[in-house]
């Protein structure tokens, strides 16, 4: 039998269950016309905001002001893409660096769905939104990649 | 040559390779020999931000060239230019940042990269990543001060694997290795000073262990120039022991070329506006068959005359070459393989008759000269433009230009010197900022600095400092320690590089290619006593010249070890036989007789057994 794709071994040591999650979470697909206040209503009910950008990542110009005003509120916010093949990449165009300023963090080529169950599952780990951030962006199984080949 | 009165300047760029990981995705940088899939393009020159086309990616985009890129099986959308760069590798730019440290050089406060306009293909975007890291630092070589103008840290372009026609085949593996440019000031005034800067610069980039080995990791552009004549740029030198030559060469195509120019003027040469003349028909029984075989296929023989260029077109007296094979660079560029011209004919197979037949139709008088050229009428009429354009510009003197350098020290014209115009930022990449706290960790961390290594090889090895410093100075350094400090016997391992590898060399055999498990196994038999030292020389020549490991090479040579018994009957009967004259000549006698005993033994036990059982029998018998 071969393995086509990298797969995590099983672990050697003694293995521990941590299956707290914190389902106070959204996810939110951007379109043309998503109205900011929609985003702000939503963004004063939940813990973390999963959001699926077009191409590289992007929202429109008002939503970014959203982000910043829900991050600002201790909201953690995360972007995906809504293209099933490729990268969210927020240092292209001036929109995406503007919402690294807000304080949105990418998430690589991680689908929308699978941030979404991340980050509850973030959530429920720990409330450090610093701690939250590194296992977001820590690969766990196999949840984002490097590289895309040719 | 007195180079001060000449006026030389030299300037060199130092392009080495860094071992981090590749600049801007994270690929695997290992050569691949075979391929994957392929993708073909084809790249066109665009305007710089101030409205400007670059006059070399003008030039480049006249070739009409297509690019078919093969992938290897670990070459990602970063590579192929389908997706944007990631970030920056920090590693990289914290090695760059060690050699700003190592120069004394100013750090920049924010790095920007560029993209730079490069269309020959080998980047797949059309442009090569470039961030300038540091400016204004200084080495010291022998008595004199070199300055350092910028350090900067680049992407490595396409590994090119063949050209055919109009199309050019790279491969990405090589493509976005982080590079390191050290470019230094105008200030080399003799082709030794620039090989000590070369390799000054070059045991420094090793210091920081950051960087790539082998060859082709590190590559010299060599900026070149006398008085009256121009800045030119012998681009891509890979073999450090050339760049002296590199830099001689292009001073005598200089002056020849200024020589030239002053006897064009004399004679009162005007700029050329070339009639081209279709004199196909006076070759249509040619015996040339390079015409023969353009006029089969349909081509035409088109000629020009060139007034007053007789006799500058060939080698000077001193066998120097001349304006020829710069025009023949030239005709190149248009597509054609290259063109004849009245210095070296008759000759090709071309007969003086004809050449008679040309000079009349041309209406060539004394002290002009023509050329021909034979190819489809297109590109043979653009060759004649290029290459008239080439001879006018002779009138002129030297033109500034970038040439490739061939591996018998000359170089070969292949494109104009860019202009300034072909950058403009990367926005895909963020700044990075450099902080000071980044900058105090590599300061107090920074690597052994050459000297000191040269005095801890002296001390902990117990080599000479002329060994130590031509290990470090040749490249050898980590080879050394790592086969000195794993097996002993340092005096061995530094003679191996030192006096075995040029050895081998003069044999015409690359010890370079030997790979440092090899030298491990070699290193290994000997102190397990497979052979003796002496027998390391042959051993390796066998090793390169069959591909054998060191097992197979030893048995293939017949080097056996011989029993210490063995090794004494041999010296008691040479001493035996010899028995009157070691009388006469007393303990002097051991120089002689060690030459005997070791040509029957040679290989097979160390010179140092046989010596100490020699002198002892000598003393036993006076």
């Amino acid at each position: 039998m071969t393995f086509l794709a990298e797969y995590t071994k099983r672990s050697k040591g003694p293995v521990e269950l941590k299956d707290k999650i914190d389902g106070n979470a959204s996810m939110l697909h951007f379109y043309p016309g998503f109205e900011a206040e929609h985003f702000d209503l939503i963004a004063e009910k939940v813990k973390g905001i999963v959001v699926a950008g077009t191409g590289l990542g992007h929202v429109s110009e008002e939503i970014v002001g959203s982000i910043k005003r829900a991050v600002k509120n201790g909201v953690h916010v995360y972007i995906t893409t809504q293209c099933l093949y490729g990268s969210v990449n927020l240092n292209v165009y001036s929109t995406g660096r503007d919402m690294i300023v807000a304080g949105a963090v990418s998430l690589g080529d991680m689908l929308p769905e699978t941030a979404y169950v991340k980050l509850m599952w973030a959530m429920g780990q720990t409330r450090d939104p610093e701690e939250i951030r590194k296992i977001m962006l820590t690969n766990i199984a196999g949840e984002f990649t490097s590289r895309r080949q040719v | 040559m007195d180079y001060r009165t000449l006026g030389l300047k030299v300037g060199i760029e130092i392009h080495q390779q860094l071992n981090t990981g590749k600049l801007f995705c994270d690929c695997q940088t290992e050569f691949s020999d075979e391929h994957h899939k392929e993708f073909v393009r084809h790249l066109r020159p665009t305007q710089s931000e101030m409205g400007e086309i670059d006059r070399a990616a003008l030039e480049e985009s006249e070739r009409r060239l297509h690019f078919r890129y093969q992938t290897v099986p670990y070459s990602c959308l970063v590579e192929a230019d389908e997706e944007p760069p990631h970030d920056a590798n920090r590693r990289a730019i914290e090695a760059a940042l060690e050699m700003t440290c190592l120069l004394g050089m100013i750090p920049v406060d924010e790095v920007h990269f560029m993209r730079k306009i490069v269309i020959d293909g080998s980047n797949t975007g059309g442009f090569q990543r470039t961030a300038l890291i540091a400016t204004k630092g200084s080495i010291q070589v022998g008595e004199k001060e070199i300055g350092v103008s910028t350090i900067c840290l680049e992407e490595d372009a396409a590994r090119k694997i063949s050209e055919h026609g109009s199309e050019v085949t790279y491969r990405l593996d090589r493509l976005g290795i982080p590079l390191i440019e050290i470019a230094t000031d105008p200030d080399i005034s003799t082709p030794e000073e620039a090989r000590l800067v070369a390799e000054r610069l070059g045991s420094l980039l090793r210091a920081t262990k950051k960087v790539r080995r082998g060859i082709g990791t590190i590559r010299e552009d060599i900026n070149i120039s006398v008085s009256g004549g121009s800045r030119v740029e012998v681009k891509g030198a890979q073999e450090l022991r050339l760049l002296h030559v590199y830099v001689e060469e292009e001073v005598k195509r200089q002056l020849a070329l200024l020589e030239v120019k002053k006897t064009l003027r004399e004679r009162g040469a005007k700029r050329i506006e070339p009639e081209i003349r279709d004199l196909s028909a006076l070759f249509r029984e040619t015996r040339c068959k390079v015409v023969k075989g353009a006029l089969e296929s349909k081509g035409r023989v088109l000629a020009v005359r060139l007034p007053k260029f007789g006799g500058l077109l060939g080698l000077n007296e001193s066998g120097v070459k001349r304006l020829g094979p710069e025009m023949a660079a030239h005709a190149r560029v248009a597509g054609v393989k290259g063109l004849f011209h009245s210095d070296e004919l008759p000759g090709y197979g071309v007969t003086v008759a004809e050449v008679e037949d040309v000079t009349s139709a041309l209406a060539v008088e004394p002290g002009d000269a023509f050329m021909l050229v034979s190819d489809e009428e297109d590109k043979a009429r653009a060759a004649i433009a290029k290459a008239v354009e080439r001879a006018n510009a002779a009138i002129e003197g030297v033109p500034e230009e970038t040439r490739d350098p061939l591996p018998d020290g000359q170089s070969v014209y292949s494109r104009p010197l860019p202009g300034k115009d072909r950058m403009y930022p990367e926005t895909d990449v963020r700044p990075i900022l450099n902080n000071e706290a980044v900058l105090e960790s590599i300061r107090l961390n920074l690597p052994e600095m050459p000297e000191a290594k040269v005095a801890r090889f002296v001390n902990d090895y117990g080599i000479s400092k002329e060994q130590a410093d031509a290990l470090v100075k040749e490249g050898y350094e980590d080879e050394f320690e790592l086969l000195a400090s794993g097996f002993g016997n340092p005096q061995v391992v530094a003679r191996i590089y030192l006096n075995t590898y040029p050895e081998l060399e003069k044999l015409g055999l690359s010890p370079s290619s030997l790979s440092l498990e090899t030298m491990k196994d070699v290193l290994m038999s000997l102190k397990s006593g497979s052979f003796a030292k002496e027998a390391v020389p042959q051993i390796l020549a066998s090793v390169l010249e069959n591909g054998h490991g060191i097992a197979r090479a030893v048995e293939t040579l017949g080097i056996e070890t011989i029993d210490m018994d063995a090794v004494r009957a041999v010296c008691d009967r040479i001493v035996k036989s010899r028995e009157k004259f070691i009388r006469e000549r007393g303990e002097n006698s051991l120089g002689p007789l060690m030459g005997i005993v070791m040509k029957e033994l040679r290989g097979k036990v160390d010179g140092k057994i046989i010596s100490d059982i020699l002198s002892e029998r000598i003393k036993q018998l006076l």
